[in-house]
């Protein structure tokens, strides 16, 4: 396993007023290689979860391990766990800086001390991977589309090569087309260089067709777990926590009383229900 | 991280300072000013001092918290007390060069030590248990026979209102940048004077985009709801003067008359 979180706890402002516990010993391992969610209504813990994975964020109970390294180790280095899981916030877009695009996506392999040439087979390996076109790379950041910008601070972070990947609601924001966008090139990444991909959304529709397997985070706890089709399944139970379930989740269970969670499954159903009759 | 400093933040609660009017604490403010001013001797620093503590404990604000509030100025504290230490004529008591150490020094140390810690914590109490916008709407109604005189008050409350109501998102924004950023493998914190100035260019530069985008943004919001400034804006909530408040005005006074006797007696 790459990412192990053992019965994490973490408090904002031990001890001042506004003290708030933001995670309850939460538990989770992630394989490598492996695609997952990680669901949650705001203010369920999931952004506070992923920082924990590159060590920006240090639990204040239990700890965490990432690619053997304890990150509450005093002698961990933070730098090299950070380039080993790289972590792309919610709306990356405002991280950007540099003067040009290709400068923007150079920083972070800069930072890791990677060669000039490393670098720039880098930058344009992360940019093809995002669907960037190399006629960006000496634009401002600021003079590109939203979408764009998206991807050119998601190259950023992919420019490190890192093992793993954590998107922190990577498609917030953006319209559907765009949204669509995005989870296929994350997908397509995921399938061609096989790295480890966290995704964490609250939307359900686009998590369902990716992952392998889900979390669902509520006050600070996981509350279910399980592949999408088993979390989906105990719609009630999301909708308590504030979560809806796929509509064709619904539909599917209320109709046929089978458990699916994308269209493509639910056609596939009808047609073979159809063929039998 | 930028969380952590305590100085000048509200905490919010509903004890009898927290209930005080705005204006009328901005007053007492720097009636206790005088007061920590006015003290020359021991004892009158010792009332004052036990004012501090009485009026801390009726705030119910967490001593840890306010005490917590001098951790930013230590440096600077310890700084003057060292100054005033070996800078000062008088008697001596030890020597070493142009350092010396003297009994006048040591005294004045002392006095200057205790006047810079009460009187921040002394003022710190007055953002602790006042709302941003109580303050700004005290300094308003305080500035306002300026307003005659051509000071345009609401305006400059109102920029201050903002200024302040923004202070804890910008913060917020800050520690977010700076983890993104170091999630891409910045360094904050090592490296000489230049190299760190350096490595604020990606903090900075997103910092100043988003306050500009947000500045625009409220502009428009205030716009859309036909903001127009100053003349014929009423309130929702009145602000008055209560018999709490002049009660409070009493008790200072009294404060300060007690500093003035114990400046004639010790």
């Amino acid at each position: 396993m790459i990412i192990q979180a053992q019965n994490v706890s973490y408090i904002y402002s031990e001890g001042g007023p506004f003290e708030k516990g933001a995670l309850k010993d939460v538990s989770m391992t992630v394989e490598s290689g492996a695609f997952i969610g990680i669901i949650g209504h705001t203010g369920s813990g999931k952004s506070t979860l992923v920082q924990h994975f590159n060590g920006l964020l240090r639990p204040t109970g239990g700890k965490v391990i990432v690619c053997g390294a304890d990150t509450l180790d005093k002698k961990a280095d933070l730098k090299t766990v950070r380039a080993k899981v790289g972590l792309v916030f919610q709306y990356p877009e405002h991280q950007l800086f540099a003067e040009t695009v290709y400068k923007d996506i150079a920083f972070a392999p800069g930072n890791m001390g990677f060669s000039a040439d490393e670098t720039d087979a880098a930058v344009r390996e992360s940019a093809a991977l995002v669907g960037l076109s190399e006629t960006l790379f000496e634009k401002s950041p600021f003079e590109l589309s939203g979408g764009q910008k998206r991807r050119a601070a998601i190259a950023g972070v992919l420019a490190m090569r890192p093992q793993v990947l954590v998107l922190d609601e990577p498609t917030a924001g953006l319209d559907p087309r765009g949204r669509e966008d995005i989870l296929s090139q994350i997908k397509r990444l995921h399938a061609e260089t096989g790295m480890t991909v966290i995704l964490v959304s609250h939307g359900m529709e686009d998590i369902a067709n990716c992952v392998d397997y889900l979390y669902v985070m509520d006050h600070g706890t996981i509350a279910m777990q399980g592949t999408p089709a088993e979390v989906y399944s105990r719609y009630e139970r999301l909708e308590q926590m504030g979560l809806t379930a796929p509509q064709v989740t619904r539909l599917m269970k209320q109709r046929y009383g089978v458990d699916v969670c994308t269209v493509e499954q639910a056609k596939d159903y009808i047609l073979g229900v159809l063929r039998r009759a | 991280m930028l969380k952590d400093i305590t100085l000048g933040q509200y905490f919010p609660g509903n004890s009898p300072l927290h209930r005080l009017d705005a204006m009328v604490k901005i007053v007492l403010t720097f009636v206790f000013l005088s007061a920590v001013f006015t003290a020359k001797t021991a004892l009158a620093y010792a009332a004052v001092a036990a004012f501090t503590v009485v009026i801390i404990m009726i705030s119910g604000v967490p001593f840890k918290f306010v005490v917590k509030g001098l951790k930013p100025l230590v440096a600077f504290i310890a700084f003057t007390a060292v100054l005033n230490l070996l800078m000062t004529s008088g008697t001596v008591i030890w020597q070493w060069g142009f350092l010396r150490l003297t009994y006048e020094g040591a005294a004045y140390a002392v006095q200057m030590l205790a006047r810079i810690v009460l009187l921040v914590l002394g003022t710190s109490l007055l953002t602790y248990t006042t709302s941003p916008i109580a303050l700004t709407d005290g300094i308003e109604r305080l500035l306002k026979p300026f307003g005659k005189m051509g000071l345009p008050t609401h305006e400059l409350a109102m920029m201050m209102s903002i200024a302040l109501r923004f202070v804890p998102t910008l913060l917020e924004e800050t520690d977010k940048i700076m983890k993104a950023q170091m999630a891409r493998g910045a360094d904050f914190q090592s490296g000489n004077l230049l190299k760190r100035a350096k490595a604020l260019i990606p903090l900075l530069v997103p910092l100043f985009i988003s306050a500009i985008r947000r500045a625009e943004e409220l502009a428009t919001a205030m716009d859309c709801r036909c903001y127009r400034g100053g003349n014929h804006r009423t309130r929702l909530s009145e602000a008055k003067v209560t018999a709490a408040d002049y009660a409070a005005g009493c008790v200072f006074a009294g404060l300060m008359t007690l500093v003035i006797f114990a400046n004639k007696v010790g």
